[in-house]
């Protein structure tokens, strides 16, 4: 009598079981292994920054690139972590903001620089939407996350009587991130954070796939809203 | 294939797979929303609004070739756009049937503006190696007297991405197109001013609307 999982796949995949069945098992112990994520964040400067009771910072995506912008996803990330926790931070949301101030933060329209902060605000009732939102930091994201590399294959096949997949697929992810905050009430920078996390998920198959992902930009999310956290709350001590 | 009389629920199946397969290539994507009220001084002029039949219902189809078949329905954000970016651009608006109107129409008004979608295009992904819907399209705006002669007619131009993701490539696709309309109402709202044309005109009808205020204060 056949084993019942053999019965179950198909001749090509039982061919396949075959040849790559311990040198896949190897692998996938091997890469298993080397699985996971490497992050870098840059200290920052410390500054003279102070965020006061009824403050908000507001988190915006820089979005004149052609080829990357930061996620929409990552930003909202980076909101919700921003103001989650015992040490979160007043955050007015993103969508909100955009509308509030809308043309003036739209990818053409949005200053790119501290220096045009001036003549922004001097625009009609620029100054006083600000003013009534409490927002007085912005943080620009600007960066994405990108596949630098991958290999490796899967095969699967299936049959009348089931089906199966061997194998081991392999790729890696770079999530490489610059915030800036910008403080809207002394018309300057106030500083730069840079997060560079690189993540290596493998994907072993014998029978069933079984992924392990390395959570690249949700660890690039967090140590940079950490980060940010530290930044905005340290000054935030330094009031009291 | 054969088809066994033992399995006689196989065409069934298969039948049913295809059409699931067809139905999944084929998207209808209807942009509605609702964007903001643009934050600008208005404009001294009084200006009567067009919306044609074309803009109010706008449909655009492509099929991609073995890929998908995409309709995309645009009118009703068409509306949703202009409208409250006209009411705050200008003192006075009033949403008119067509460019040429009977004077009692026209009374009260400076001039006529009308917008019109000329091009559409879009991009899905195709590849797992690409992961952003992207949306381009143009709209022009031709800006009349109210006599019905020409003032100006320029492009307006818009670009939206947004990655897929959680949202399918028909809720990036519905994302990216108002991106790209915003985009459209910022350098609209930015630059309705700036063409050459319309400058000129401002100019004059500013001018004149002095000099009406003037000839009628008493001496």
């Amino acid at each position: 009598m056949k084993p019942i999982y053999r019965s179950k796949t198909s001749p090509r995949a039982d061919r396949l079981a075959a040849k790559l069945g311990p040198a896949s098992l190897l692998l996938a112990a091997l890469w298993l292994a080397g699985c996971g994520v490497t992050t870098r964040l840059e200290p920052y400067e410390e500054t003279d920054v102070v965020m006061a009771d009824g403050e908000q910072v507001v988190v915006l995506a820089r979005k004149h690139h052609t080829t990357h912008e930061a996620e929409a996803s990552f930003t909202e990330c980076i909101s919700d972590n921003l103001a989650s926790g015992n040490d979160g931070v007043a955050v007015h949301p993103t969508r909100q903001f955009e509308d509030m101030l809308y043309p003036w933060f739209e990818p053409s329209t949005a200053p790119l620089t501290t220096e045009e902060l001036p003549a922004l605000f001097n625009r009609a009732g620029v100054w006083d939407r600000i003013a009534t939102s409490g927002v007085r930091y912005v943080v620009w994201l600007d960066g994405s996350t990108d596949r630098v590399a991958s290999g490796g294959g899967i095969s699967c096949a299936a049959g009348v009587g089931g089906a199966g997949c061997l194998g081991l697929a392999w790729w890696e992810d770079d999530a490489k991130y610059e915030a800036t905050i910008w403080d809207l009430k002394e018309v300057s920078s106030a500083g730069t954070i840079n997060a560079d996390v690189t993540g290596r998920s493998v994907m072993p198959a014998i029978v069933i796939p079984l992924p392990f992902i390395a959570r690249t930009k949700t660890a690039a999310c967090k140590g940079l809203a950490d980060q940010l956290k530290t930044f905005l709350a340290s000054s935030e001590q330094g009031t009291s | 294939m054969t088809l066994s009389p033992r399995t006689p629920w196989r065409p069934l199946l298969f039948g049913t797979a295809t059409a699931v397969v067809l139905a999944g290539c084929a998207s209808s994507v209807g942009v509605e929303a609702e964007f903001p009220r643009p934050l600008v001084e208005p404009l001294p002029i009084r200006v009567g609004v067009v919306f044609s039949e074309a803009l109010r219902t706008f449909e655009y189809y492509e099929e991609i070739p073995q890929h998908s078949k995409w309709t995309i329905q645009l009118g009703t954000a068409n509306v949703a756009m202009f409208e409250p970016l006209f009411a705050s651009m200008f003192r006075e608006t009033r949403i008119v049937s067509a460019p040429s109107l009977s004077e009692a129409d026209l009374s009260g008004l400076d001039a006529v503006l009308q917008p019109e979608l000329e091009k559409f295009e879009f991009d899905v992904p195709r590849s797992s190696e690409s992961k952003f819907v992207e949306v381009w399209l143009q709209y022009r705006l031709t800006l009349r007297a109210t006599d019905g002669t020409q003032i100006a007619a320029w492009p307006v131009v818009g670009y939206g991405k947004a990655q897929t993701g959680m949202l399918g490539n028909e809720g990036s696709l519905r994302r990216a197109a108002v991106r790209a309309m915003r985009e459209v109402g910022a350098t609209l709202v930015t630059g309705f001013a700036k063409q050459p044309a319309v400058g000129e005109w401002l100019e004059e009808t500013h001018h004149e609307a002095n000099l009406s205020v003037e000839n009628k204060s008493p001496s």
